[in-house]
């Protein structure tokens, strides 16, 4: 029973706990981190369930039937006369594409949580809203259905412009204000597209149901199916019978789709002269690319984590990323393939300009947490590079890419939180021999920064390494990526050990000498060090065991990626 | 492509016991690592105990693979649902167990050396941690049958010699020296990678066996390589030989990227020894040896010329140096050209001799210069006299005082300039044999361009003797020249760093490694080296013509040049740097460079300004302008569309106050608060997004309908 609804649980606990937590009496304000902990720690109890009954020989990608942990419960059924009738579901499951995303998610909840402990500021407040966070962060990996996955990922925006907003560093009005308009554009994109999608899909079941071939939804036989698409095709389907659908996996069946209509693929509508689906790939790319981000629509990232206090910075670092890493595989990819195909090479090409850019501009900040942020965009330059290459390598080295980066640069902030803390500072060049005063702390900088620089034994390594050779075989196997961007990216390998060594070589080496406000530090406490352990060992489980992770996707990307070639016969 | 074994079980126990002999400094790291600081001195003694016991191992494997056996075993690692698997594990064939002898005995003895060498050091514990935990991950590059294993390892490798130069952080030079080494490396290291690329690319595996049994099934038609029924252009094996030698190139320190090596001697001088001049460096070398089978002709060429080249321009840098160590640092790029030239030309097993016979000499002599390091050190704290124990201007007349460094330094410094009897000499005159055999195969009769590679070799056999006669002179002959400021004596280095000295100036000794020590043909070291039986098909028709025999029929004419070669550069060292001329008299006061000539070795050829104008700099201006490019560009038009919002907001308010007031009042109302609302909050496009999406919604619905 428990089981079934695991992931409604999952993310209706930590929602739950919010209202409760905001309404504590203010006497009882202690109490709120006692029992974000405890939601993280239930959370993580669920997530290891989760795992262990997780069956990796399924595939789901496009497939109901292979998805597992589903929900599904009819939600909106609103009937528009001659329009048809639209339909929304409360559908969630789990496959290859999202179960790490999941477990990545509470794992780093939880050392949110761990790390927000000194938090004595409208602490009910603050507990609430990552509460509130957690759960729409979770709700954005499993959604199925695309308005409910677009009410998760609007969602997540509310509490992430008042934590940045309101417990955040000196610029953080001008910080909050620019994250949540750039990531309100780009879910205009997003919702455009929508609109698109749901215009042009039906739901043949439901349509079934609607014809009158069967009582419910349950009943519907495949073969009916069948018959209801053939009947779509012919255009033999009254507009007014035809139940218009935001489910994913309807999306990515092609004779879902009512012929004629904007993103049908039979016949090409096209917008301004362009082919409509192709158009619509776009869009939806740029919406996801904001949130990646991916330059030159990065800006907002650097400014919100400078100013976001340290576990906002771990989430958005960690998680918010991925949700546009992800979502860009579940809606851009899986939903309009031919566009990933057409639009390959410049997916290809932004991936490497944001490895190469975010490290040069990585290179030249002078405060850590934006040299960490803009290590960020070039880390997930990678994933774009990756998923451009639409090979299998390419594509695990992908979402290995993004598990990884969001377990490393979650340490890589806590790291600069560290610091921060102490000193109220974060200018690299007001440091100089730190190792020898705080040595706990050095020992985890430098396995950090060589983690994040793709040193092989961490799962940066893995991820990376996958990435290149699918990115290079890409050219002979299906001609996608170009050689010379691969080549080019290799200049990021570089780069970011040049940017890495030489904050070593400023902060840490040398003779001690502070030039800041506060003369002495003091090196990692028992919780710090609690919140960095578990990191640097998943980072080495990942890195050294890539079985752990490959497992679970492996089906689900090669599912997706055949799916996508096939779709697209490439010329 | 190849039968994937996934179970331990079936492993030979040679491949087993190999695995041991890497798991072994692992645990040495990890109990170092985990150890009381109080318990440093003991534990650091056990730490160099289990080198032992795994250097007896590794004794143990060569006797079991010789002659010509040889033991793999390998485990799935990562496998994709497309089928394509990435395999580790072992592949122990002679070169193999050799290496792991080299690695292993080194590694013990500079532990051994290390124990005093480091006793009174603040970084003790960290220091043996370090080293243990470089010598585990060499040994993964040594047995590793893959190429992205030996990849993981080459980088683990990196990783420990970072880690071993700045061992004394504090110093800024050192820190530096670290960073320089790391990143140089990684250049080398995107060739590495993208040399694998290129392999998986094409073949789908990255097994050195399985790559090889690809090779033997290639042809190359017309500049169309062929195999298993693909085909591609040939020049893809060429870049992929070449992309490999790049990783080559930045671990053994070759033409371009030879900069970090010298400033590397930083780290302590027993890291020098272990790392920078007997085993890291020469990875690159292993490395060439482990993929000799991909290396198709117009790579070989490439490496034969890169490693000439290195030769002789690190004997020139070797030349003006007045540190003892730099010097010795120039002597082991030139050292490690010569090991590469050997393997561009296909002198395959005389390069691997000689990566053997030198990882010996050169460990020793680091380590007698370390023991002299060690003594001005002692001499420097009694007289209370600070001066720069590395600089040979401090130094002159020290074989009274430490005879048994001085033998150790003079045995080994004949094998480097490759007198007969000392074991340099045997490899060396196989490298050179090899050399000009190639240039005579590939030029043809008559004058060729190919001869300049041999050329460049004989004439760095002169280099080699005059730099090292410059160094012994200078250091061990004529007259203390501190020797005025006090009366307190330089004594001999304690007894446990003389003993590592005995050892190693004994493994320099040429009767060691062949019987007739004037013929390397008589080495039971070279004939134990198999050739290896594919290689590339277009190397293939050199193989045919014998390319070895050839060599070994020059022999006797190299010997005899290089002999007197050798001669000649004894001759003119010995006449400029002589104990009472005019170069030793005023020594203790020579000024900074100033001939040009000189300059060009002092500053080694002025490649670091070259980085700095040609590199460096241009880096920075471009990650300044890409920061500009941030702020200026992109964020100042992320504001400005901000503003003209908040206009544009204005001037709807205007219009609908003014113009459309009768007809919709309630959006006058619903505007102006909006305007005030985003007004306040900068930014301001809320409305706009809103008013951007209806439109949007508006039109697709009109489209569609």
């Amino acid at each position: 029973m428990l089981s079934n609804h695991l992931l409604s649980i999952l993310i209706f606990l930590p929602l739950f706990v919010a209202l409760v937590v905001a309404l504590l009496p203010k006497s009882k304000a202690g109490w709120s981190k006692w029992a974000a902990l405890g939601v993280s720690i239930l959370q993580m109890i669920m997530a290891i369930v989760l795992y262990l009954s997780y069956d990796t020989s399924i595939s789901g990608a496009y497939d109901i039937s292979s998805f597992q942990f589903v929900e599904f419960v009819p939600w909106i059924s609103l009937n528009l006369g001659t329009i048809g009738q639209l339909s929304a579901s409360y559908l969630l499951g789990v496959d290859g594409l999202n179960i790490a995303f999941v477990l990545l998610t509470v794992a780093i909840g939880l050392i949110a949580v761990i790390s927000s402990w000194h938090i004595d500021e409208k602490r009910r407040g603050y507990f609430s809203l990552l509460l509130i966070l957690n759960a729409s962060i979770i709700g954005c990996f499993v959604s199925l259905d695309l308005l409910l996955f677009y009410l998760f990922f609007e969602f997540m925006l509310l509490p992430m412009y008042f934590l940045i907003g309101l417990w955040g560093g000196p610029r953080r009005d001008y910080a909050s204000i620019k994250f949540f308009l750039y990531t309100l554009l780009g879910s205009i994109f997003i919702l455009i597209v929508m609109i698109g999608l749901y215009l042009s899909v039906i739901d043949p079941a439901a349509t079934a149901v609607k014809l009158q071939m069967a009582n419910e939804i349950g009943q519907v036989t495949s073969d009916q199916i069948t018959q209801v698409q053939q009947m779509l095709n012919a255009g033999k389907i009254q507009d007014s019978n035809l139940v218009h659908t935001f489910n994913m996996l309807h999306m990515s069946d092609t004779s879902n789709y009512i012929p004629g209509s904007i993103l049908d693929n039979e016949v090409i509508s096209t917008v301004f002269g362009y082919p409509a689906r192709l158009v619509a790939f776009l869009i939806i790319f740029i919406g996801f690319a904001i949130k990646i981000p991916v330059v030159p629509l990065h800006t907002w990232l650097p400014d919100a984590h400078v100013e976001a206090p340290t576990p906002i910075s771990v989430i958005l670092a960690a998680l918010l990323l991925k949700v546009g890493g992800y979502a860009l595989i579940r809606t851009g990819y899986l939903v309009l393939p031919d566009g990933a195909v057409y639009f390959s090479w410049l997916v290809a090409f932004l991936g490497v300009l944001s490895i190469i850019y975010g490290a040069l501009n990585a290179l030249g900040s002078k405060d850590l947490k934006r040299l960490i942020a803009y290590s960020s965009v070039s880390h997930m330059g990678f994933v774009l590079l990756g998923l451009a290459s639409l090979t299998v390598e390419g594509v695990s080295g992908s979402i290995y890419q993004m598990v990884s980066h969001g377990i490393i640069s979650a340490g890589l902030f806590l790291i600069a939180g560290v610091i921060y803390d102490r000193t109220k500072d974060r200018i690299i060049g007001n440091y100089s021999g730190l190792a020898s005063e705080m040595p706990k702390y050095t020992v985890i900088v430098v396995i950090f920064f060589f983690a994040s620089l793709g040193l092989p034994g961490f799962s940066g390594f893995i991820a990376e390494v996958f990435v290149l050779l699918g990115a290079f075989s890409s050219s002979v196997v299906n001609g996608l990526v170009p050689r010379w961007m691969v080549i080019a990216a290799l200049a990021g390998l570089v780069l970011s050990a040049a940017y890495y060594l030489w904050t070593i070589q400023r902060m840490f080496f040398g003779q001690f000498h502070l030039k800041t406000e506060v003369k002495s530090v003091t090196d990692l406490g028992k919780r710090e060090l609690l919140m960095f352990i578990p990191l640097i060992i998943l980072a080495l489980l990942l890195g050294i065991f890539p079985s752990l992770l490959l497992d679970l996707i492996n089906n689900s990307v090669n599912t997706v990626v055949d799916f996508v070639v096939a779709k697209t016969p490439i010329q | 492509m190849h039968n994937v074994t996934n179970d331990i079980e079936s492993w030979s126990i040679i491949a087993l016991l190999s695995v041991v002999t890497l798991l072994l400094p692992l645990l040495a790291f990890i109990f170092m690592a985990v150890i009381k600081k109080s318990a440093e001195k003991l534990s650091a003694a056990i730490s160099t105990a289990i080198m032992f016991i795994a250097t007896a191992l590794a004794v143990y494997i060569c006797f079991q693979v010789w002659p010509n056996e040889s033991f793999a075993g390998t485990l799935n690692w990562i496998s994709f649902s497309n089928g394509s698997v990435v395999n580790v594990g072992v592949l122990i064939n002679f070169e193999a167990a050799a290496m792991l002898i080299v690695v292993l005995s080194i590694s013990s003895l500079v532990h051994l050396y290390s124990l005093k060498y480091m006793q009174d050091d603040e970084g003790f514990k960290r220091y043996f941690a370090f080293l243990a935990f470089f010598t585990f991950s060499m040994i993964g590059i040594v047995i590793a049958d893959n190429l992205l294993a030996i990849f993981v390892f080459w980088e683990l490798v990196g990783l420990s010699s970072y880690l071993l130069i700045g061992h004394w952080y504090k110093k800024e030079s050192a820190s530096f020296a670290a960073s320089k080494a790391f990143i140089v490396n990684r250049v080398g290291d995107v060739g590495f990678v993208l040399g694998i690329a290129i392999l998986w690319t094409h073949f789908q595996t990255l097994d050195l066996t399985a790559l090889s049994m690809a090779m033997s099934e290639s042809i190359i038609k017309e500049g169309v390589w062929e195999f298993g029924g693909q085909s591609i252009d040939a020049s893809w094996l060429t870049v992929a030989g070449i992309c490999l030698f790049l990783g080559a190139v930045g671990k053994s320190a070759q033409f371009p990227l030879q900069i970090w090596l010298p400033d590397a001697m930083e780290g302590p001088t027993p890291i020098s020894a272990l790392i920078h001049a007997a085993t890291m460096v020469a990875a690159g070398v292993y490395l060439m040896i482990r993929v000799f089978t991909l290396l198709n002709i117009d790579a070989l060429t490439v490496i034969a010329t890169i490693g000439a080249i290195t030769a002789f321009m690190g004997a020139i840098a070797a030349l003006t140096q007045h540190d003892i160590k730099k010097v010795l640092a120039y002597s082991t790029i030139s050292q490690l050209g010569y090991m590469l030239m050997g393997i561009g030309v296909g002198a395959y097993g005389a390069a691997f001799f000689h990566l053997f016979t030198h990882a010996f000499f050169k460990a020793c002599l680091f380590l007698s210069a370390g023991s002299v390091i060690y003594a001005l050190h002692e001499y420097s704290a009694k007289s209370k006299n600070k001066f720069d124990t590395q600089d040979m201007r401090n130094m002159g007349g020290l074989r009274k005082y430490l005879p048994v460094t001085f033998t150790a330094y003079l045995i080994a410094s004949l094998a480097l300039i490759g007198i007969p009897f000392f074991s340099g000499f045997l490899s060396k005159d196989a490298l050179l044999s090899g050399a000009y055999a190639w240039a005579s195969l590939m030029g043809g009769e008559g004058f060729s361009l190919y001869y300049l590679i041999p050329d460049l070799g004989f004439i760095t056999v002169v280099l080699t003797a005059v730099y090292m006669c410059r160094q012994i002179l200078l250091v061990f002959f004529g007259e203390f020249r501190l020797k005025g400021t006090t009366d307190v004596a330089v004594i001999e280095s304690p007894l446990l760093l003389r003993i590592t000295l005995v050892i190693l100036a004994m493994l320099s000794l040429g009767l060691v490694w062949s019987f007739n020590p004037f013929d390397f043909n008589t080495s039971w070291f070279l004939s134990a080296v198999q050739v290896p039986e594919i290689v590339t098909p277009d190397f293939d028709q050199f193989w045919q013509l014998s390319l070895v025999e050839i060599s070994s029929k020059n022999h006797l004419l190299i010997s005899t040049a290089s002999i007197l070669l050798v001669a000649v550069g004894l001759a003119i060292g010995y006449y400029i740097y002589r104990p009472q001329g005019r170069y030793v008299l005023n020594y203790a006061t020579r000024p900074m460079a100033k001939h040009f000539m000189q300059k060009i070795s002092y500053y080694n050829w002025y490649l670091d300004p070259f980085y700095f104008y040609a590199v460096h700099r241009p880096v920075l201006w471009l990650s300044r302008g890409c920061r500009w490019v941030d702020r200026r560009l992109i964020d100042r038009g992320i504001n400005l569309f901000g503003i003209f919002n908040v206009i544009f907001a204005h001037g709807i308010a205007w219009l609908d106050r003014y113009v459309v007031d009768g007809m919709v009042n309630l959006a006058v109302f619903v505007a102006g608060r909006f305007g005030n609302l985003t007004r306040s909050i900068q930014g301001g496009k809320v409305q706009n997004y809103l008013v951007l999406a209806i439109l949007g919604l508006i039109l697709i619905i009109y489209w569609s309908i």
